[in-house]
C-alpha cells in the first residue's frame, strides 16, 4: 500500500513538474494561527464588569467611536505583550471559576447563618439529636491553624 | 472565631498553584503521614451533588479518648462531619477512627452504620488522601475567602506569584488611586541612603494581607515555613550586625592634603 502511494506521489509530482503554468500560480496564503479569544466568556464577578452609577452604554459606546476616529492605526503588539495577554486570559477563566465555587459555599454558610462559632440553631440541633452542630459550637482553642498569622 | 476550610478541589488547586499536583506527596504509608503532622486540628470543605461537606478532622491523646471509644490506638481521629444539601437536608455527626496498619478503622461501636465495608475503606481513603496536603500546607501560601466577619471561611492553596497575578484586580481602596502591594519576598540587598549610609537588607517579607475581590473578604496566608524563614533571615542579619566590626569607614582628610588625597579616594566634597 505504501508503495503504490509513493509511486501514486512521484507520478503526480511529475506531472506538476512539466505542467507550463505550474510556476505561474501563485502561492496559498500563509495561514497565521491567531489565539482565539471567546466572546461570551466574561467574569461573573469582578470590578472590571461593573459599571459605575452614572455611566451609561450610550456614554461608553460615544467614548470608543471618539477614540476610534482619532487614532491612526493600532500599532501591533509585541510578541512578550500577546504572550501575557494570553497568558491572563487563562487567568481570567480561573478568576471566574474560582469566585463561583466559593461563592456557591460561601452562600451556603450564610443561609446556616453560622454567625459565630458558639451559633447552632436549636432547630437544626433537635433535628440531629445528640450530635447537633457540635463542631460549631465553642472550642477551648483555636480553630484556625492560621491563627495569628 | 471562625474556621478555615481547606478547598477539596484538584482541578482548582492545581490551576491556582501551577506546577505540582494537588497533593505533592503522594504513596507515603498513612502511619508515616501522621508522624510528620501529628497532632493537627484541619478542616476541609468542597461541594458535589448540589451539597457542601464540612470535614474537621482533629488529633486525639489516648487519655482524651479513654472512656469513649472502645480500643484506644495510639493514633486516633475526632472526626467531626457536616453535609448541607441545597434542598435543606443537612446532617453533622461526631466519630472516633483509629489507624490500624494503613487504614483507618472506626473505634465506636457503629449503630448507625452497622458493619459496612464499603463506609470504612471510603472513609479510609479519603482520610489517607487528606492527610499528606496538611503536611503540604505547612510550605504552601493560601487565599482565605469569606463574608461573615470572624466567620467560616474558604481556604485556597496558591504561591506568592500566583497571588499577585490572581488578585490584580483586587477592588481599590476608598480613596486610592494605587493597589498596596501584597505580601511578598523582598530579596536581600544593599541600601544606600544619605543619612544612615550603606545599609544590608536581608531577604523579608513586605507588604499587605488583607484584600477585597470579587465583593469577598480575603485573605492571604504566608506558609508557616516562610514566615519561619523570614524570621530566621531577620534573627541572622542581626546577629551579623551584633558582630560586625567594621560598620562605616570615615576618611579625615587634612586641609594641606585636600588636593593630593581627593583624587586617589574617589571621595566628593
Amino acid at each position: 500500500m505504501s508503495i503504490l502511494s509513493t509511486m501514486g506521489r512521484w507520478f503526480w509530482q511529475t506531472i506538476a513538474w512539466f505542467r507550463p503554468d505550474a510556476a505561474a500560480e501563485p502561492a496559498p496564503p500563509a495561514v497565521r494561527l491567531e489565539p482565539r479569544f471567546e466572546p461570551d466568556i466574561e467574569p461573573r464577578f469582578g470590578p472590571e464588569l461593573k459599571l459605575s452609577a452614572g455611566a451609561s452604554t450610550e456614554q461608553e459606546t460615544k467614548v470608543s467611536t471618539d477614540s476610534i476616529g482619532t487614532e491612526s492605526e493600532p500599532k501591533p503588539k509585541p510578541e512578550a505583550a500577546r504572550a501575557a495577554e494570553v497568558h491572563d486570559f487563562s487567568f481570567h477563566h480561573l478568576r471566574r471559576d474560582i469566585a463561583d465555587e466559593a461563592w456557591r459555599i460561601l452562600e451556603r454558610f450564610e443561609q446556616l447563618n453560622i454567625r459565630k462559632a458558639d451559633y447552632a440553631p436549636d432547630d437544626l440541633r433537635r433535628v440531629t439529636g445528640i450530635y447537633g452542630l457540635r463542631f460549631l459550637a465553642p472550642q477551648p482553642r483555636a480553630w484556625s491553624t492560621h491563627e495569628g498569622r | 472565631m471562625g474556621c478555615d476550610f481547606l478547598l477539596l478541589n484538584p482541578e482548582l488547586g492545581q490551576r491556582m498553584k501551577g506546577g505540582d499536583k494537588w497533593g505533592v506527596i503522594e504513596g507515603v504509608p498513612a502511619y508515616e503521614t501522621v508522624e510528620a503532622i501529628w497532632p493537627f486540628d484541619y478542616a476541609f470543605v468542597w461541594s458535589r451533588d448540589q451539597k457542601i461537606e464540612l470535614w474537621r478532622l482533629t488529633s486525639v491523646d489516648p487519655k482524651e479518648a479513654r472512656g469513649i471509644v472502645q480500643n484506644v490506638r495510639p493514633h486516633m481521629i475526632r472526626f467531626s462531619r457536616g453535609e448541607f444539601g441545597d434542598n435543606g437536608v443537612w446532617l453533622c455527626e461526631n466519630s472516633y477512627l483509629g489507624l490500624f496498619g494503613n487504614a483507618w478503622r472506626s473505634l465506636e461501636p457503629d449503630h448507625r452504620r452497622p458493619l459496612n465495608l464499603d463506609w470504612v475503606r471510603y472513609y479510609s481513603d479519603q482520610f489517607n488522601y487528606m492527610l499528606p496536603s496538611i503536611l503540604a500546607a505547612r510550605y504552601e501560601w493560601h487565599v482565605a475567602f469569606g463574608t461573615i466577619p470572624n466567620g467560616p471561611r474558604i481556604l485556597l492553596p496558591t504561591n506568592p506569584k500566583g497571588a499577585l497575578k490572581l488578585f490584580s484586580n483586587r477592588e481599590l481602596e476608598p480613596g486610592q488611586t494605587r493597589r498596596g502591594a501584597l505580601k511578598h519576598w523582598v530579596q536581600e540587598h544593599w541600601r544606600d541612603s544619605d543619612k544612615s549610609g550603606l545599609e544590608y537588607v536581608c531577604n523579608h517579607l513586605r507588604g499587605h494581607t488583607q484584600f477585597k475581590w470579587s465583593e469577598m473578604d480575603c485573605e492571604l496566608f504566608v506558609s508557616a515555613y516562610d514566615l519561619e524563614k523570614n524570621d530566621f533571615f531577620q534573627r541572622q542579619a542581626a546577629e551579623w550586625r551584633a558582630q560586625r566590626k567594621h560598620n562605616r569607614v570615615r576618611v579625615r582628610v587634612k586641609r594641606g592634603q585636600k588636593s593630593a588625597a581627593m583624587p586617589s579616594l574617589g571621595v566628593k566634597q
